[in-house]
């Protein structure tokens, strides 16, 4: 299947970059000027004992063929206490993972239905953690533009090793070496009900095979510590709709979000999400967000922990117990349209956000913050 | 599951009627109605989401490291 799985990736590449090689060959024989956008942006997350201060840059170029081109670098600095993040005692160290993401996308016109085409390819690394993931986008209005439709392909190739740290601040890897691979499709449909509504379907499957556990977790089984270990392979399946309303006369905007979620651990999930958006004047407007997210349990989760030497699957992993969250959020956008003149006039058109979200979360993790901010500049 | 899915793909394929013209489109143009420009922020949110719960898809791929199993 790992074999298969490269094929069908490399062969999905090729063809990819033979179509983006003719786009950008075209390039020049039409008239016009490559436009864009710059941004940065920071993102903070904190728990009771992780915290995440990841910053990243961005940068997108749009030719005048249809083409475009998009990079981000992402680095996240973790500080950590955390045994599942490889602490040999009750030290906190800090780690960076390294993520870079590039996007070549292509915009055309098929019997006047306007179509997008994409590949991205995003390479993460941290001392412990290696991914590779590639993923292919296509995109077609269709109805007058009344129907969107889209589908995605994703292909996933992680390395995970172990690197534990003490008081010494030395890391110390460990001859410790495993794989995980992933493959999954995604199909979208959205759909325009008024002129001031839309509605939206979309169904997801992903499919990962290797090791899909943490590798310093260990669990008890019979006062003898055993290191975590799960089912090699998982089959996830997730249903979401959406459905967004304006409503012009309280200059408001409502989205509705719900989410459904099963794999083949037995893990079953829901997630209803709701925002309302509300202009503050010409140049900003309010998000306001509430999601709740509910999860049963793994099919060899045991609540009591006490797991038995003849278990196949043994987990300490707070993410295959049952556990419930609210998060509650706002966020302020800030349109910088009003810099006609003056020496700031460059920003006319450059957008900057900030914002902040509370998790209340009955899982081992706790409860979290999110707190972002960002600017966008169009060039 | 399915029978989510095939309830939501009946509810929005009766919308396939629905015409609204380019001239009717100024509010679903909104950046209130258009999240797409809140890509950058949701793939940060969605990695943390991806890390701490059991659930994952349905917002986009997120992918990397941290346990996103």
């Amino acid at each position: 299947m790992r074999l298969q799985l490269r094929r069908i990736a490399l062969f999905a590449l090729l063809a990819f970059a033979l179509g983006f090689a003719t786009s950008f060959a075209f390039a020049d024989e039409v008239s016009g000027g490559v436009t864009g956008a710059v941004m940065a942006r920071n993102n903070y997350y904190l728990e009771r004992s992780t915290r995440v201060v990841a910053p990243e840059v961005g940068a997108r170029l749009d030719f005048p063929s249809g083409a475009t081109v998009e990079a981000v670098y992402l680095v996240d600095a973790i500080t950590s206490a955390s045994l599942a993040a490889g602490a040999l005692e009750d030290v906190a160290f800090t780690e960076l993972r390294h993520d870079v993401r590039a996007t070549l996308g292509r915009r055309l016109t098929i019997d006047e239905n306007p179509v997008q085409l994409a590949a991205t390819f995003r390479r993460s690394h941290e001392p412990d953690y290696d991914s590779l993931s590639v993923s292919l986008f296509g995109a077609a209005e269709l109805n007058r533009r009344n129907t969107a439709v889209s589908f995605r392909l994703s292909f996933l190739s992680d390395e995970v090793r172990q690197t534990f740290r003490g008081r010494e601040r030395t890391p110390t890897t460990m001859g410790f070496r495993e794989e995980l691979r992933g493959a999954g499709v995604a199909l979208a449909l959205t759909q325009l009900l008024t002129p001031r509504a839309y509605v939206g379907a979309d169904y997801e499957f992903y499919v990962l095979e290797g090791f899909t556990a943490n590798a310093y977790r260990r669990v008890l089984t019979a006062g003898t510590p055993r290191p975590e270990h799960h089912p090699e392979t998982r089959k996830r399946h997730t249903v979401a709709a959406r459905l967004a309303v304006m409503f012009p006369e309280l200059a408001t905007s409502l989205h509705l979000h719900v989410r459904l979620y099963r794999d083949d651990w037995d893990i079953l999930a829901a997630t209803p999400e709701a925002r309302v958006y509300t202009k503050l004047g010409s140049f900003s407007h309010l998000r306001l967000r509430y999601r709740y997210y509910k999860q049963g349990a793994a099919f060899f989760y045991r609540a009591d922990g006490e797991y038995l030497p003849t278990d196949p699957f043994v987990t300490a992993d707070p993410k295959m117990a049952p556990f419930q969250s609210h998060l509650l959020g706002g966020q302020l956008k800030l349109f910088l349209d009003f810099l006609d003149e003056g020496r700031f006039k460059r920003l006319r058109g450059a957008s900057f956000d900030v914002g902040f979200e509370y998790i209340f979360s009955t899982s081992a993790y706790g409860n979290g913050t999110i707190t972002q901010a960002g600017l966008v500049i169009p060039f | 599951m399915w029978r989510a899915a095939l309830i939501t793909a009946w509810v929005v394929s009766f919308a396939g009627c629905v015409r609204v013209a380019p001239y009717q489109r100024g509010h679903l143009a909104d950046p209130t109605m258009d999240v797409s420009h809140e890509n950058a922020e949701a793939s940060f949110r969605a990695h943390v989401h991806d890390s701490r719960e059991g659930a994952t898809g349905g917002y986009g791929s997120s992918g990397g490291g941290c346990g996103c199993n």
